[in-house]
């Protein structure tokens, strides 16, 4: 019982925040609370890779966002570029699960996608917000169309078993009242002499006004139900024409049970810098950047090519892959340089003759778990039935998060939606379980906020990233430790190798990081290349 | 089994007041929650671009201290599930840290099942010597 209050006390943003306090060594979450103080990307267009001998070679493991990314410019610029790629399809994280597709994750348990057609999951990656400069360019580039990610929704819900009698809330019900009562308490406050020694007189009388305005004040400075109130918070009676329709005004929660509810833990996910509006996704899947860029990169990626050593001397970069293609033989890829984009999970078991200082970056840093569960239903009964058209509901259950569909509203078919979406500790223990096990799980975690789902379900798809055969996890994670130690270890040029990737970025968890950190590592490459004049010579 | 690991779930993560009268040694409910979402439920371990090791069978496993010290400090791919000084038991939880207790049943688990058969169990007090993670040397800092 204490363990539950304790979790429903905990918001996503306090444990980001508390965890990044505690910089812990397995702090699941540390690396996306430094996603929003990230700062702007570094992207500042295409580089300009002019005047490396021509034909200089480089080899490129991993055709995920950086990989490509990598590639297409190192070409782009004359370099003769290669790429291995351990899957049989391009993107890595970047995919969209669609109805035909199968997977099987580590452990043998296979999931045959049975969605209809246009609908999808994205496993990993769903959004791209407007400041991700390098991944909006290259979807520009590669014609992959964009449209609006739905990050707030004032009519989706937040949810806690312990508050309303476990009855899901609407996001507009608690953000106003909320900021209605803090506005009314501040205004108190103000009111008697409390603040007088940290605004002055004049001070005082903006603050009293603009808390009127913020939080819909009336002319005491109260937060009281009224005509005003409603025209944020909504109405018990709607508005509407003619005779019929004169309104009745809502009621507002009380002070005390907006705070007891935590259900305002909810509401500054969307603060976050990487959450702001604009955000965006590729129209039809994320999978759709993936899939443009292996086609715009052509025959040079070779997939199924599963690297098993990696070996530099003073001449080049060797590499030996499996190929999974041709039976598993084994053959081998030699270039003068060579940018890995592997997943440290399994680079770190991948012989590769590098300094100390780099094995023991790429070893120090852990990979988060996360759980994404797609559940098919037959009809959009959010939408019909709740006005719910896209965004997010949080809630205290372990399944963390519904996303609603940011696309084809008011479609007659039938709808995919996000019905679990979390980190930590609940997601290594849905990591546990078989991926039908995760269905019925979100399936009956999720009915207690949507009573439709066991009449509407239809089918659905579970992926856990611990299970990912190609990454053993979903994004590097780091504290301020390991920052200082390592990261500038792990991105250093070591001889003729180099690493990229999201790991090798202060955007982990993001794909800008990915492209911000492949453009920084073969802008230090063809510099080396420039600078000594011949791929050929004694680099390392 | 799998069943009983769905409950579990619920357990560990709905309704972990009912934990302390389930039947479940605290080592196989731990083994079954955390360890094997990698490891497997045999601790049969799997291959994909990279490896999740065996435990089953893995000659390895037959030093206990190793076993204790790969759980708490983690190592490449395996997280590292040591508690932090000064964590509260809410951020212990979240970031699946593990007590010395637990740590030293889940080691004992994992030596006595999947084939193996070890007969010297660890215990907390020597869990306790070994590093922890943000402790310097040996012992347990804060
Ligand atoms: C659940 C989740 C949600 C996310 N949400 C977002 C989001 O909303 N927005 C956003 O921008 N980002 C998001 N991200 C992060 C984003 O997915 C990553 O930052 C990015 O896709 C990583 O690209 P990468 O090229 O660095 O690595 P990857 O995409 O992992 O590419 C690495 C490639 O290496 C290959 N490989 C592995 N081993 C071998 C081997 N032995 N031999 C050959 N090839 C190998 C893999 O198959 C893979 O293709 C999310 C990630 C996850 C998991
Ligand atoms: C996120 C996946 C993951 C989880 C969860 C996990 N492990 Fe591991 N474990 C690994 C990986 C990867 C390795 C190999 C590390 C390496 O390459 O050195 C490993 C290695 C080990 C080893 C050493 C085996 C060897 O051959 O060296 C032991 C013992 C072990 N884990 C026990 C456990 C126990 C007990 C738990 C549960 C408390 C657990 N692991 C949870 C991923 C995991």
């Amino acid at each position: 019982m204490n363990d539950q209050t304790d979790r429903v006390a905990t918001s996503r943003r306090d444990l980001l925040r508390m965890i990044g306090v505690t910089a812990g060594a397995s702090a699941m979450y540390q690396a996306m609370s430094t996603l929003g103080h990230a700062g702007e990307s570094t992207y500042a267009g295409p580089p300009d890779l002019q005047g490396a001998p021509p034909g200089t070679s480089v080899l490129v493991l991993g055709a995920g966002i950086a990989g490509m990314t990598a590639a297409y410019e190192l070409q782009k610029a004359g370099y003769k570029v290669q790429v291995l790629e351990f899957n049989n399809r391009a993107g890595g994280r970047n995919w969209s699960v669609r109805g035909g597709d199968s997977y099987t994750e580590l452990g043998g348990e296979r999931q045959d996608c049975q969605f209809d057609k246009d609908l999808y999951l994205n496993p990993g990656p769903w959004r791209i917000p407007y400041h991700h400069r390098g991944m909006l360019d290259l979807c520009r580039r590669l014609g992959v169309k964009l449209e609006p990610f739905v990050q707030v929704n004032h009519n989706a819900y937040l949810h806690n078993t312990e508050a309303f009698g476990g009855k899901p809330q609407r996001y507009r019900d608690v953000f106003f009242d909320y900021q209605g009562h803090v506005a009314e308490l501040l205004a108190k406050a103000a009111h008697t002499s409390a603040l007088d020694a940290e605004v002055s007189t004049e001070d005082k009388e903006w603050l009293l006004e603009s808390l009127r305005e913020w939080g819909t004040l009336d002319k005491d400075f109260r937060y009281v139900a009224g005509a005003h109130v409603s025209d944020r918070r909504g109405w018990k009676k709607a508005r509407g024409g003619g005779l019929s329709a004169r309104p009745t005004p809502s009621e507002v929660v009380s002070r005390h049970d907006i705070l007891k509810s935590r259900l305002w833990a909810g509401i500054p996910n969307s603060f976050e810098y990487d959450m702001q509006t604009t955000i965006f996704q590729p129209v039809g899947g994320m999978g759709r950047v993936g899939e443009a860029f292996g086609r715009e990169l052509g025959p040079i990626i070779k997939y199924q090519a599963k690297v098993t050593s990696i070996t530099q001397d003073a001449r080049g970069v060797t590499v030996m892959y499996d190929d999974l293609a041709d039976g598993g033989a084994k053959k081998q890829a030699a270039a003068a340089w060579c940018v890995v984009t592997i997943p440290l999970p399994i680079l770190g078991q991948i012989p590769m003759n590098v300094g100390p200082k780099l094995t023991t970056a790429i070893a120090a840093i852990p990979y988060a778990s996360s759980i994404k569960v797609g559940l098919q239903f037959k009809r959009r009964f959010w939408e019909e039935d709740e006005q719910i058209y896209g965004g997010i509901t949080y809630t205290n259950l372990p399944i963390g998060t519904i996303g609603y569909p940011n696309t084809d509203f008011q479609g007659r078919g039938k709808g995919v939606l996000l019905g679990c979406y979390i980190w930590g500790l609940a997601a290594m223990e849905f990591t546990s379980l078989t991926p039908e096990q995760r269905i019925q799980e979100t399936l009956r975690q999720g009915a207690r906020i949507h009573p439709q789902y066991p009449q509407e379900f239809d089918n659905g798809f579970a992926m856990a990233w611990h299970r990912s055969p190609f990454t053993m996890g979903c994004m590097g994670v780091w504290n301020d430790e390991a920052r200082a130690e390592h990261y500038d270890n792990l991105c250093a040029l070591d001889g003729r190798i180099v690493l990229a990737g999201e790991h090798a970025s202060f955007m982990g968890g993001w794909q800008e990081g990915s492209v911000t950190s492949a453009l920084d590592a073969i802008g230090r490459i063809h510099q080396r290349v420039v600078t000594q004049g011949s791929s050929k010579g004694a680099g390392a | 089994m799998r069943i009983a690991v769905a409950g579990m779930l619920m357990l560990g993560v709905v309704a972990r007041a009912a934990m302390a009268q389930s039947p479940m040694d605290e080592g196989e409910r731990l083994y079954t929650t955390i360890c094997q979402g990698c490891h497997m439920s045999k601790g049969e371990g799997a291959t994909g671009a990279g490896t999740y090791p065996k435990l089953a069978g893995n000659p390895l496993v037959a030093s206990r201290q190793y076993v204790a010290m790969t759980v708490l400090m983690g190592r490449k791919g395996m997280p590292s599930f040591g508690t932090l000084p000064g964590l509260s038991a809410q951020q212990a939880r979240m970031l699946a840290s593990l007590t010395d207790e637990q740590i030293a049943a889940v080691v004992n688990y994992v030596r006595t099942h999947f084939g193996n058969d070890y007969k010297d169990p660890t215990t907390a007090k020597e869990v306790a010597e070994l590093p922890h993670p943000g402790g310097k040397g040996s012992g347990r800092a804060g």
